[in-house]
């Protein structure tokens, strides 16, 4: 089965005020379609800078070394032009953000912003635009869709938004969604609905998830494949089920034991 | 680029201040006296004896430049020490004082600040007729400490609040002592700013004043006098519009550039 | 209603307690001039304590009698509004082309902060700024209209089409007005560039525009759609700072170039020392100037609804 993503000797460096610093160090990974992944590391391990990398999203500071490859659905993204990447983002590649009330426009009316992703990718008719939007945000559990797609983001509560970043994601059905810390910043209780949600869609469209986070209860719950992540480097990539139960690397035996009781898988039989 | 600029505008402030103090050592004649041929003397271009040209009426515009930087130099400081004045009093008094006076004076305040400026010190014109320099620095200050004060008191409020403040004066410390060990630092920079953009605005205040012959009466030199003995075909003698408007022009950019630096020396650079 | 109340009992109070008195009758006075100061004298009601003056002033205003004036006898109100008019052809286009220029250019200087560009138009807008208004209108004036005769050095309508209907005066109006209104804008739109500046750097840093590129929205569109609406809000606030600023200017800038506007007449008044269209004027461009200030900042309001936390 050909790969999804394919990510091979990845090396970010980001410039410094003193030094610069390697913030991904020859990481390699692939991600199968419909394949949700998660990417587990501390704060600081690169995870978000891979992500970022992925996307194509990295800030003017930051360097992607030679040698290192992006290959999605067969393209090398990294000798991609601006246009053509910005025709993937939003259509083949999406990204949801760990916190929805600054990733949405504070003074655009959040059907806008979903719709938007339509305009953008080449949707002509506003009216159909606009469908759209209602529709799936009644899909992400919007209680009274049409009403609320005119509210503004500091209208609705963290989960609503988060719901809001998912409908963007998903519109328009791609095959990859990059998830970074999608639930870190919500209460427990909202943070298992927006999942299962995540992972209902997912399973409607086939989509590929690199789930980011550095809580592996969240890892337990959605994921079959776990990477993970320390300073930069990869250091075990498994299935879920073979992390928990036979870690093989002195860091993720760490993370493991780190977690808090209630949390953890039991094991099989 | 910043290190340069606060040198330049250092210099400047430097420049024109000694031209100020030292007016009677570097123009040692009389800025208001005619030249020894008065119909041959008009209008001359910059040479070795008159530096910087003559005037209409053969008057050497180098000795005036630098008696008017004297005049408005005092007019803008004292108009400025007077708006940071008044306005540290009206602002710290305000941020200590009981709501209601609170309430009652920052609503004075704004009253005084919702009339332009200039209207303000046109209407006292209109009473008084011309006025000595001095006065007219005085009037030029009250007009405008009102924005000040706004800041001020902001300022004063909010260190007021601070916990370090509050915990002074849970411990029972005096309201002068706070006043001075807790508010007053957090205003400097703000006192700063405010007297360097007081500065800035007054200068080019005085200078249309008297242009337009309601400031300082004539013969007076001051920068504003410079611009208006440029008569009617101003740009007909380069030298009696460049040298004036080059001055003003450097003072109000170095007096803003030093005022953007008081408020975040780091970012002046980006700012500009 | 509250400002202009405040502002006429301010200026009165502060009026009458300074020296000089502006009514006494100068020896040079034309007969009529002296009747109409005395008049006036009565109408204020100088010659009666303070605590009669100032009802009485108060009930002249209501009435709309704002006296005549001690220069050309002529009824203030008259005088008082045209002039504001003509000061209004003047202040409304300027504001408009200022906040147009100086939004554009602040947000592309924002979105291109520290490069070259950015740093020699600030530089340039930090140096024009520097340049007193009244200069730059009187050196613009002496090239384009004394030395290069390009367009019209004063006045507002060119002699030959004075008495035409208003249609037929309107291109040389506009014509007269093209040097002043240009003044008036380019130091508006330096001003609004330098804050306009500020603000879409401070937008930029904000997440959403990350959020919209990871959508596949086009760097322009984020730049010149999300950001600039972004910034709307301070653009309406900014506005009704500028006002009391542009009029003041525009009084000048009047004079350099003998505009028959309020800022003209104001300091042709106050040089002759014309006490009832100074305070007239000065009172209606108050009034003006704070009525369309609070205008901005309901507006800054409504487009600030997506703001509740800022």
């Amino acid at each position: 089965m050909t790969a999804l993503l394919e990510v091979e000797n990845l090396r970010v460096t980001y410039a410094g005020a003193q030094r610069d610093v390697a913030a991904v160090a020859g990481v390699s990974f692939a991600v199968a379609p419909g394949e949700v992944v998660a990417l587990v590391g501390e704060s600081g391990s690169g995870k978000t800078a891979t992500a970022l990398a992925i996307i194509g999203l990295l800030g003017e500071s930051a360097r992607i070394e030679p040698g290192s490859a992006i290959r999605f659905e067969g393209r090398d993204l990294l000798r991609l032009g601006e246009p053509e990447f910005r025709d993937l983002r939003g259509r083949r590649i999406a990204m949801v953000f760990q916190d929805a009330g600054a990733a949405l426009n504070p003074v655009m009316r959040v059907g806008e912003q979903v719709a938007e992703a339509a305009l953008v990718h080449g949707e002509r008719d506003k009216a159909r635009a606009r469908a759209m939007a209602v529709a799936m945000l009644d899909r992400v559990g919007l209680p009274d869709a049409a009403r609320q797609a005119r509210a503004y983001p500091h209208e609705l509560s963290g989960g609503m938004k988060q719901r809001v970043m998912l409908a963007i994601a998903l519109l328009l059905k791609p095959s990859l969604v990059i998830a970074d810390e999608p639930t870190s910043a919500l209460d427990v209780t909202v943070q298992r609905q927006v999942l299962s949600l995540l992972l209902e869609l997912q399973r409607e469209s086939g989509t590929a998830v690199l789930m980011i986070t550095h809580d592996l209860g969240v890892v337990a719950e959605t994921c079959s494949r776990a990477l993970v992540m320390r300073r930069g480097e990869l250091v075990e990539s498994a299935t879920v089920d073979d992390l928990f139960h036979a870690p093989r690397h002195a860091y993720t035996r760490e993370l493991l034991a780190a977690m808090p009781r209630l949390a953890r898988p039991v094991p099989p039989g | 680029m910043s290190r340069v600029g606060r040198l330049l505008a250092y210099g400047t402030v430097a420049a024109v201040l000694g031209a100020a103090l030292a007016a009677p050592v570097l123009a040692p004649r009389d800025p208001n006296a005619l030249g020894d041929d008065p119909t041959r003397d008009r209008r001359l271009a910059p040479s070795v004896q008159h530096p910087l040209g003559t005037d209409d009426l053969s008057r050497d515009v180098y000795g005036r430049l630098i008696h008017g930087t004297r005049v408005s130099v005092s007019i803008a400081l004292i108009a400025a020490a007077l708006i940071v004045a008044i306005a540290f009093a009206w602002g710290t008094t305000a941020a200590f004082a009981p709501a209601w006076l609170r309430g009652a004076m920052m609503i004075f305040a704004d009253v005084v600040y919702s009339v332009p400026r200039l209207l303000v010190v046109l209407s006292v014109l209109t009473f008084t007729g011309q006025l000595a320099p001095a006065t007219l620095a005085v009037v030029l200050g009250l007009a405008g400490w009102a924005p000040l004060s706004r800041i001020l008191y902001r300022a004063a409020v909010a260190a007021r609040r601070a916990p370090s403040t509050e915990s002074a004066m849970a411990l029972g410390v005096g309201r002068v002592r706070i006043a001075f060990s807790h508010v007053l630092p957090a205003l400097r920079p703000h006192l700063v700013e405010g007297a360097c953009m007081a500065v800035a605005v007054v200068i080019p205040l005085e200078a249309a004043l008297t242009y337009f012959g309601i400031g300082v009466p004539r013969p007076t030199a001051t920068w504003g006098r410079l611009l208006d003995d440029a008569g009617a075909d101003p740009l007909g003698a380069w030298w009696l519009v460049v040298f004036p408007s080059a001055v003003i022009a450097a003072t109000v950019m170095a007096m803003n550039y030093l005022a953007s630096d008081a408020r975040a020396p780091r970012l002046t650079a980006e700012a500009k | 209603m509250l400002v202009a109340l405040l502002v006429t009992s301010v200026s009165f109070v502060g009026l009458r307690l300074l020296p000089g008195d502006p009514f006494a009758p100068s020896p040079d006075d034309p007969p009529e001039l002296a009747h109409a100061r005395a008049q006036s004298r009565v109408q204020f009601g100088l010659d009666r304590p303070i605590s009669v003056q100032y009802p009485a002033l108060l009930g002249a205003l209501a009435r709309g009698d704002l006296g005549h004036s001690f220069a050309t006898a002529q009824p203030v109100s008259g005088i008082v509004r045209s002039a504001i008019t003509n000061t209004a052809i003047l202040v409304a286009p300027a504001l408009l082309i200022g906040l147009a220029l100086g939004v554009a250019l602040g947000t592309w200087q924002g979105a291109h902060a520290g490069s070259v560009r950015d740093k020699i138009l600030g530089g340039a807008t930090f140096g024009y700024l520097a340049v007193p208004e009244f200069l730059v209108a009187l050196i613009l004036g002496g090239l384009v209209a004394i030395r290069w005769k390009l367009l019209p050095a004063t006045g507002m309508v060119g002699a030959e089409v004075a008495t035409a209907p208003w249609l037929v005066r309107l291109p040389s109006i506009v014509e007269h007005a093209v040097l002043p209104v240009s003044v008036l804008a380019m130091s508006t739109a330096c001003v609004v560039a330098r804050h306009q500046r500020a603000a879409v750097i401070a937008a930029v840093g904000e997440g959403f525009v990350r959020g919209a590129g990871a959508r596949g929205v086009p760097a322009h569109r984020i730049l010149w759609v999300h950001v600039l609406r972004r910034t709307a809000g301070t653009i309406c606030a900014m506005a009704g700072v500028l006002l009391p600023a542009l009029v003041g200017g525009a009084a000048l800038v009047e004079r350099v170039f003998s505009w028959p506007g309020a800022g003209s007449a104001l300091v042709t008044a106050v040089a002759a020392r014309d006490y009832p269209v100074v305070q007239a004027l000065v009172l209606m461009t108050a009034v003006a100037v704070a009525l369309s200030a609070s205008l901005a900042e309901a507006g800054a309001q409504r487009l600030a609804q997506g703001e509740a936390l800022v």
